[in-house]
Order: C-alpha cells, then structure tokens, then sequence
C-alpha cells in the first residue's frame, strides 16, 4: 500500500470522475464550466505572466554559467540519436493538436480576431499567423522544459526518483515521500490522465470525421469507440515493448509520415506565397515576443485573450507533467544548454513551418482563390483540413495520409502519457510495471469512450485546464529549487 | 567607540547606556549628535549636547567627548566612524512602529547597511543593564563570519552562555543534505574547541530557512540577550532587500552587535 498510495488514490479519484460522468454529466459539466470559467477570469493574467517567466527563465539557464552541466553525470553521452530525439520530442509535445489545429486556428483568428483588428481581413490573417505561432512556439515548450529540465536534473544528475515531487527536495526534504510529495504526484498523475484521455477523445473523433469525409462512414459514437479501441490496442503494445522499440519507432515513422506529409503540400500548395508566410510572420513573431508575451488585450478584445491565448497557457501547464516527465526520459545525456535550445528552437521552428504550410495554405484559398474554407473552420474543427486537401490534386491520398498520421499520433501521446503514469505510479521506476502500464492505458480509454458517450469529455478538458492552477505554483517553485540547486553545485 | 544620541533620547537612558558599556572595557566615546544641514540655531544644540557629556563624565568617570555635525544622520555617522577610525558604533535603538519602520526606515538601519565598522544595537538597557547572560554566535563558517570570532572570544568576560547558531539551506538531495549536515557537526566542534578557553557552556543550534527567522526563534529559544554576527559583501539583490543583519536587527527585541 505505501508504495501505491499515489498509483490508488489516483485510480480512485479518476474512476469517480468517470462514475460521475456516467451519472450525472450535466453536473460535471456545470461544476467544471463554473471552475473553469473562475479561474480563467480572475487567474487568466497568471499564466500569461508565468508562461513569460519560464520563457525567460529558460534563456538564463541556457545562457548562464550552468549552462555546460550534463543532465546526467560528466561523462555520459545521450541515449537517442538526434533525430530519434526531436521526433519523440515533437510527437509527445505537439504532434496531434497540430494536425488538429494547423488549419483550423489560423483560419478561426482570421475570421474571429479581437475587437480591435478588422474581421477576414489582411491584418487579420497576419494576425492569425502570428499568434498561431505564438501559441504554439516558444512559451509552450517552455513550459515543459522547465517541469522536464527540473526533472531530469534531479533525477540523473541527483539520483533521485523521476517522479515530480522529487524536485522539491530543497523545499520539502523528506516529506517529499509523505503526504505533500504524494499529494503533488497525485495532482501530477491527474492532469496527465484528464488531458490524455481529452486529446484521444477529441483525436478519434478527427480520425471518424475524417473517415466520414473520405469514404462517407457515419460519424457515430459506435464508430468512435471502436477507433478509440483500435487506438488502444495499439499504444498498449507499443508501450508494453519499450521506449526505445515502441515509441521511438513510432515516433520516427510520424516524422517521416508529417515530413512527407508537409514536403508534398508545400510543393503542390501555393509555395512562395507559403514562403512569404513564413518569414513574414517568422519576423512578425520574433520582433513581437516581447509584446506578445506580455499583451492580453484588456481594452481591445479581452475575450479573445481568455478563450484562446489564456485557454492554451492553462492547457500547455496542465499538460506539462506528461510531457515533462516524457521529455526528461529522453533527454538523458545532453547539456543544460543542449536540452534547452534543442528543445526550445527545433520543435518550434518545425511547428512555425506546420502552421505555415497548412494555414498559410488555407489563408491562400479563403483571400485568393475565393474559397469559402474559413467558416468550415469555426463551424467544424475537426474536418476543415480535409476539405482543404479536397481542393487539391490527390486530395484524397492526402487525407488518407493525414488519417494514418492522426491515427500514429494518438498512439505516441497516448503510448507515452501509459508508460508516464506507470512511472508517476511506480515511485518513478524507469521500467514501469506492465500491469500498471496496462491498467492506465485502459483507464485512459474507457474514460475517454465513456465521456465521449455521456457528454462530458469538454467537462474533462476543463478539468484538466483547472489543474494548471495549482501546477503554475508548482512550476514557479520547480523554478526556484532547480536554480537553488544548480547554484550548489556550482559552489 | 562612537555614540551617536538624538537630543529626544531619554537622558537617564543615555547614562545607563554609558554605564552598560563600561562593561565592555570601552575606554573612551564620543558622543555625535548630526543635526539637519542648514538649521540655523546650531549654538543651542551645541550647549545641550555639551552639557549632556558633562553630566555623563561626571555620572560615570568617562574620558569623553562632544561633537556636532551636519548632514544625513546614519552617512555622518558612518563617515565619522570610518575617518576617526572608531572601533565600535553603539546605537541606542528607539522603538520605532512596524509602519515608520517599514516605509522610512531607521538611521539603524541605514548605519548597518553602509558601515564598515562593527555596530552595536543596543535595545531594552533600561531592563538589562547589569548584565548579558547568554550570547548568540549566528555564523555560516564563511569569512565573514570568522571575523566575529575575537568579539567572541572577549564577550566570553561578559557573559556565560554561548549559543553557536547555524542557519543553512537543504541540500539538493538526499546525499548531499547528509554531508552538508557532516560538514556542520563537524565546522560545530572545531568552533566549540576553539571557545571552550572563553566561556562557561556553549550550545550549538542549527535551522533550515530563512535565516532571519531561523535566527530570531533561535534567540527566543535560549532567551537570548546579545546576537552576533559577521556581515558579508552585499549582492545586488541583498541592496534591494535588505541583508539577514538589517532585517534582524529591526526585528529582534534584543541588542545586536554586526561585525562587517
């Protein structure tokens, strides 16, 4: 029991979540509308705050005199080679959302920006552009390099379990293996599992949409689920076979999947105008991080900040634990500054070339060519990128291969979000138990099968967005004990 | 030794003050008095301090003198210390609301933050004039704090009880926190070695923390009449906060002597 009470109260407080959804979706609904809505209002401003801190943070450390220390002792090397690295770093980070998403943000901020800039206008796309990849670059990552960073230091290079609460030891002391470190891997395990089971909900859900769209297959609950089955069939024997043989694998063919995927619609696609986007709101984006980073809009369009630029803060934070802990397992090996600048530029500027191609695609069907694709967008997320590779040749391959891509994707997230809760679980074995890695891997599914059925699978996602809260103190903290500790070790 | 009084200071207070010192074989003190630059009637106050010093010379057999300056009270004072090469500053500490204190600050705390000469705080004499009984040696083991030794060493004439008290931060992890606690125990003897010739008994403490705080329930534990302590170089942040000694030395209730 002692070495479970995380693994059990965990266990225990998710399946009252799914009882609840189950018996009374309405009221999981309301209570989750009602916190989330509370907390975006009144604490919106902290994230947007800390999400800059971090960020800043992340280039002191990069920069600063700690900058050469090995995660991991002197003399080791990293365990993945680069690209096996950046491919699992990309598909655990991002991947899904982005196929999700590439099209269908841009699209939405053009349509819909804030008060102040001209609805489905030129200014509106840049816009769109712009703060596409302001909510999809640099901050988000680094965010989870400061949960994976704090992580990976006090785990190889302090010999500590990988679990969260092990990076409050500076703070904590031994009471990191009492009630308090418990409570933090608790909070940990919770919001990785509430958001995993969101984006595999919301992900099957694309996959059937696009299914509908391609071979007319009804869009239903029933077809839902048995993808959602599929899906789990699949990440539960990657995740049983290993890191190494499963996810990287995995991870690999997603890169080399989106990397043929993005090649091809960059060739058929309008390129240079695609170009154009590129450095245009590379440049955009660059000389407006500063302003970005601390712009929310109060007297412009402060609704638009909350429901887009303060919802995916919170998102990002909730979904940092999963990510962290993943991040740290492979980044074994590297530098302070390796860590940080490969994790931090490489996902980013791949992500920037995502939204470029897929959005700056779609901006060029809606203002050149006179498609009507924006209002796709707001109207249904998860088919607007098909119907823009439906007007292109070989649309349907395209689709085809995007399905395939979402399909691996989820997979990837949900393969290692298992093998993250079995070592959450664990006391942060490296080598989570099967059984554990099989009971999250089931737990994740059904509950996002059974709150797809019951309506509640938003409520969930608003859950998850509640967590960010406390895990913004909690990284604040993580901030203050790693610096505390590296400071140490330079003495 | 320089003794630096405002004319609104409790007169008895002052000679008492005096006397407490003799203790300490303080052989001779001037008294500064700063007044604000461009006051006129400066001849006035120039009797009245003079008068005072009489009075005091009489009362305690003092080799004593008077001096009256323009200025910023806590920079002359500072510079005075510094150009007459004094060996010690003693400020009778007036009991200031958390509010002035706060928001003006003190001329206390002004002097500990610029001075380069030791400093005594002096606070509650009217009660403990006859004696100090049980003095807190506050250290890091840093250079700093080894220049309080022979302070130390001689308050071991005055009073009976030496507490060496250690404040330090938890290690990174488990390993480190096991030396760093072997570190301690083992800087606590050596130290303890060293003063066992000066005093009667000597304790050791050690907290984790803020070392303000830590400092200041340490004191309340061994009821505490004297803090002492070493002051260090000021980083940028410590200018901008305030270091451990200020802060301690406007939260303590008892005297402090800071040896920068």
């Amino acid at each position: 029991m002692k070495n479970n009470v995380v693994f059990i109260f965990s266990l225990i407080i998710v399946l009252f979540f799914v009882l609840l959804g189950i018996l009374n979706a309405e009221l999981l609904d309301n209570v989750s509308n009602t916190l989330h809505a509370s907390i975006i209002d009144n604490f919106g401003w902290i994230y947007h705050l800390a999400i800059f801190v971090f960020f800043i943070f992340c280039i002191y450390l990069a920069f600063g005199r700690y900058g050469n220390l090995k995660l991991g002792e002197d003399h080791e090397k990293p365990q993945y080679s680069y690209f096996g690295w950046f491919s699992m770093l990309f598909a655990a980070g991002m991947g899904i959302g982005l196929v999700f998403w590439g099209v269908a943000e841009p699209l939405s901020h053009y349509l819909h920006p804030p008060a102040h800039i001209a609805e489905a206008s030129g200014d509106a796309a840049a816009f769109a552009m712009r703060y596409s990849f302001f909510h999809w670059g640099l901050q988000p990552w680094a965010v989870y390099i400061i949960m994976s960073l704090s992580l990976a230091y006090f785990s190889y290079r302090r010999k500590m379990p990988p679990v969260i609460s092990s990076c409050f030891y500076p703070i904590l002391g031994k009471r990191i293996y009492q009630t308090p470190g418990h409570i933090i891997n608790t909070l940990a395990v919770l919001a990785t599992i509430f958001g995993v089971a969101t984006s595999l909900g919301l992900g099957a859900m694309q996959i059937g949409a696009g299914l509908n769209f391609l071979y007319g297959l009804t869009n239903s609950i029933e077809i839902i689920i048995l993808i959602i089955a599929v899906v789990t069939v699949f990440f539960l024997f990657s995740s049983l076979i290993g890191v190494t043989k499963g996810i990287q694998t995995l991870s690999k063919l997603n890169m080399l999947l989106a990397f043929i995927l993005l090649l091809f619609m960059l060739m058929i696609g309008p390129t240079a105008y695609i170009i154009n986007v590129f450095i245009s709101s590379l440049g955009e984006y660059v000389s407006g991080l500063l302003e970005m980073g601390l712009q929310t809009y109060p007297f412009q369009g402060y609704d638009w900040t909350k429901s887009w630029t303060m919802f995916y803060w919170a998102w990002w934070i909730s979904w940092s634990p999963f990510v962290g802990l993943f991040v740290a397992r492979i980044s074994r090996g590297r530098t302070i500054k390796e860590f940080i600048l490969g994790t931090l530029l490489v996902p980013s500027l791949l992500t920037f070339f995502w939204f470029s191609v897929f959005g700056g695609t779609a901006l060029h069907l809606e203002l050149e060519q006179g498609v009507n694709i924006a209002h796709i967008a707001v109207n249904d997320v998860s088919t607007v990128l098909f119907y823009m590779f439906a007007s292109f040749p070989l649309g349907n391959v395209l689709s085809i291969v995007a399905v395939v891509l979402l399909f691996i994707f989820i997979i990837t997230s949900a393969d290692s979000a298992t093998f993250v809760l079995g070592m959450m679980t664990s006391n942060g074995n490296l080598n989570p138990p099967a059984n554990k890695k099989i009971i999250w891997g089931l737990t994740q599914s059904s509950l996002a099968a059974v709150l797809l059925v019951s309506g509640g699978l938003v409520a969930l996602q608003q859950m998850a967005i509640a967590a960010a809260l406390p895990f913004t103190l909690i990284m604040f903290l993580m901030c203050h004990t790693l610096l505390r500790a590296l400071r140490d070790e330079i003495k | 030794m320089l003794f630096p009084l405002t004319l609104t200071l409790d007169f008895k207070q002052i000679v008492e003050g005096a006397i407490f010192l003799k203790k300490l074989n303080i052989q001779k003190f001037d008294f500064m008095h700063v007044v604000s630059s461009g006051l006129i009637n400066t001849d006035t106050f120039q009797d009245v301090l003079q008068n005072a010093v009489e009075i005091i010379k009489q009362k305690t057999g003092y080799d004593a003198s008077a001096r009256m300056v323009e200025g910023h009270a806590a920079s002359m004072i500072v510079y005075t210390a510094k150009d007459h090469d004094y060996n010690l500053i003693f400020i009778p500490a007036q009991n200031k609301s958390i509010m002035t204190r706060t928001f003006l600050g003190s001329t206390a705390s002004d002097v500990i933050r610029m001075t380069d000469t030791p400093t005594l705080i002096y606070k509650n004499y009217s009660d403990k004039t006859t004696y100090w009984q049980t003095v807190v040696y506050a250290t890091d083991f840093k250079v700093a704090a080894t220049r309080a030794v022979p302070y130390i060493e001689f308050l071991g004439q005055v009073a009976s009880k030496l507490v060496i008290l250690h404040v330090g931060t938890r290690a990174a992890d488990p390993g480190s926190e096991n030396k760093r606690i072997d570190y301690i125990k083992e800087k606590f003897k050596d130290l303890k070695r060293d003063l066992e010739p000066y005093w009667r008994e000597i304790f050791t403490f050690t907290g984790l923390g803020s070392p303000a705080g830590e400092i200041r329930s340490g004191m309340e534990k061994f009821n505490a009449d004297l803090l002492v302590m070493g002051r260090g170089n000021k980083t940028i942040l410590k200018k901008l906060i305030g270091s451990t000694a200020e802060r301690v030395a406007n939260s303590l209730e008892t005297s402090v002597l800071l040896i920068p």
